[in-house]
């Protein structure tokens, strides 16, 4: 039992139903649905938002179709095959953007909601209730991951009609587990933004420079081997790296290979370890700056 | 068994700017004191004021309580918890209410902003709307509970923004400037409630409308510049300017106020310019034989001319001014 324990049992101040049966959490998953549910009702509320989520990934993608038709012809090219093992580019780079979507979201959203509560007003109010923060900080990442899952599913099924692009659904399960452990490794690169964040505040340039180089070192609409080799080596410290190749395998030739699938999912497991690690130590570090500093909720 | 609700001893903070050349270089290191050495106990059950015109540390001393600043020295309980040891369980212990309308969710309706406060402090969903749908009835908002809050008006905000401290019925209260920028009625609608309905509660009020103050806190504390000048209850506090009288005098043109001061019977002088007026407010042992000798020295100065004079019985404004030479209005 801690001081702090002991010295709440021992209190004998009047205290409300609440405080008697209070108890600090590490972790408050009620506390992190509800923030999650709050973020998606509002967002509700612009509905505009919905249009963008859908629309907007194919217009980013759209100049690298151009660009690959206009440099190799339509659909493939030798030396593509040759490096990629791949037939098809639109196939191959489809599936890509899918994932990569996730990982957009995944490095925006936290910091991003953060700095919208800041905007608002409503962070100081967040942060004097006994929440503990990991659960605002998963709640904004759960809401944001909903979110993009109705924009990348709004993407494939555009795609696949524009396109005619098809995937092996059957492997839908080790898919959703790859992704999923993606995204949870991407929530602690993401905490370490928002803890950024608190302390610099505007979070464009630092969330624009680490999306863009997460974009490079991922091989969304090129293999692996097109990257330099140190390059390479420095995007298997990526998330997405992993999981792309991982996902594309899959969904592409549906072949399940369970070595070769359980290799990815241990990296993954420590990749998600050590950015957890990070990440929390990088927002204790923010929120404490902040503190000293009397700037939570300043912008 | 404890006998304070809120126990400050020796707090101080200093905020540290640096102004940066080329975003990195340092080149210069400014110190703000904004709390010296403060040192308070708020007995269980009352309602202590701070008092002080605005930047003199009120609201930094609110935001140690609330964990959302750290001190730089000394230490402070809430509920009889460290807010720096044990914080969670000090937030879990109190309510605290900023005076911003902003603090809420616009796009959310009334009852729904309530709901989602009511469920970080862990209530089910009835419990959570029962609790929203009460204080909101309280407040008088229930018929507007389901508008979207950007919808209603200022002091309908504010209204939600004070319920929502009180959501989980915490034993202290901390309130920050709550009716700030509220029209009388709403002003007074919350004042009534704070003395009427929350006796039970510990509540640290900061204001700095000195009838506010004067007629909700049992006690009130006197800052400035980050230090307590003085505590006590109101009749306390007006005790120590009890002997002496202030003139307010209303005066066309500019009167030499380092004159008025160089009196040997004046205490303190202010003089407020507006739109070409002086309202001069002077305190002295003897409030008529000053109006009589400022009167005569006005009646001799060249484009001044007195409207209006008036001795009152000294307030807390009176008290304020007597400790630091200023008024808390300033």
């Amino acid at each position: 039992m801690t001081v702090a324990e002991l010295n709440h049992q021992n209190s004998r101040l009047e205290e409300s139903l609440y405080l008697r049966s209070f108890k600090p959490r590490l972790m408050d998953w009620q506390a992190a649905k509800v923030f999650a549910l709050k973020n998606l009702r509002i967002a509700i509320r612009y509905p505009a938002n919905f249009m963008i989520w859908g629309v907007l990934p194919l217009l980013w993608y759209a100049p690298y179709i151009l660009m690959m038709v206009a440099i190799a012809g339509p659909g493939t090219s030798q030396h593509f095959t040759e490096l990629s093992g791949f037939q098809d580019f639109i196939t191959f780079s489809i599936i890509a953007v899918f994932v990569y979507q996730y990982v957009d979201k995944s490095i925006w959203s936290v910091g991003n909601n953060f700095r919208w509560e800041q905007f608002s007003g409503t962070l100081e109010p967040l942060f004097v209730t006994p929440v503990p923060r990991i659960s605002i900080l998963v709640g904004a990442a759960f809401s944001d991951t909903l979110q993009c899952t109705f924009s990348a599913c709004v993407l494939l099924i555009i795609s696949s009609l524009l396109f005619g692009v098809t995937y092996a659904f059957t492997m839908v399960a080790p898919i959703v587990v790859m992704l999923t452990m993606m995204v949870f490794a991407l929530y602690g690169f993401s905490f370490l933004i928002a803890g950024m964040i608190l302390v610099f505040k505007d979070p464009s340039v630092l969330t624009e420079l680490i999306s863009n180089v997460t974009y490079v070192l991922s091989p969304i609409t090129y293999p692996l081997q097109a990257l330099p080799s140190a390059a390479r080596y420095a995007s298997v410290l990526v998330p997405s790296t992993v999981a792309i190749i991982t996902i594309r395998e899959l969904a592409i030739t549906g072949l399940f290979e369970p070595i070769t699938f359980l290799q990815a999912a241990g990296w993954m497991l420590a990749l998600i370890i050590g950015f957890w690690g990070i990440g929390i130590l990088a927002f204790r570090w923010g929120e404490n700056w902040t503190k000293e500093r009397g700037s939570m909720g300043g912008f | 068994m404890k006998q304070n609700a809120v126990e400050i001893e020796d707090l101080s903070k200093t905020f540290i700017s640096i102004r940066r050349r080329a975003i990195v270089v340092p080149v210069e290191k400014t110190r703000v004191e904004a709390l010296r050495s403060i040192t308070l106990d708020i007995p269980k059950g009352q309602i202590y004021g701070l008092l002080g015109p605005n930047g003199a540390g009120k609201t930094t001393l609110i935001k140690c309580l609330a964990t959302l600043v750290l001190p730089t020295s000394g230490t402070a309980r809430v509920n009889g918890y460290d807010v720096l040891k044990e914080s969670t369980y000090a937030r879990a212990s109190i309510g605290v209410c900023q005076g911003n309308e902003r603090s809420i969710y616009w796009k959310l309706s009334a009852r729904e902003n309530m709901i989602f406060f009511a469920k970080l402090y862990r209530m089910t969903d009835s419990e959570a709307k029962e609790r929203a749908d009460d204080l909101l009835g309280r407040m008088g908002l229930l018929e507007k509970a389901d508008e979207k809050t950007e919808n209603l008006s200022h002091g309908m905000r504010m209204k939600i923004v004070f319920a929502r401290a009180l959501l989980h019925d915490p034993p202290i209260l901390l309130l920050d400037e709550p009716t700030q920028g509220l029209d009388p009625t709403f002003a007074t609608d919350l004042r009534k409630y704070i003395r009427d309905e929350l006796r039970d509660k510990t509540i640290l009020l900061t204001t700095h409308y000195m009838h506010e103050a004067d007629l909700l806190c049992d006690k009130i504390a006197l800052i400035n510049e980050g230090e307590l000048k003085s505590f006590g209850t109101p009749k306390e506090l007006k005790e120590e300017v009890r002997n002496y009288d202030s003139l307010h005098m209303k005066v066309v043109g500019t009167p030499d106020l380092e004159h008025i001061k160089a009196m040997d019977m004046v205490l303190s002088a202010t003089s407020t310019e507006r739109n070409g007026h002086s309202e001069l407010v002077v305190t002295a042992q003897d409030g008529y034989e000053l109006a009589y000798r400022l009167l005569a020295i006005m009646h001799q100065t060249p484009d001044v001319k007195v409207e209006h004079f008036e001795v009152k019985e000294p307030t807390l404004d009176d008290v304020f001014l007597k400790l630091t030479g200023r008024r808390i209005e300033d």
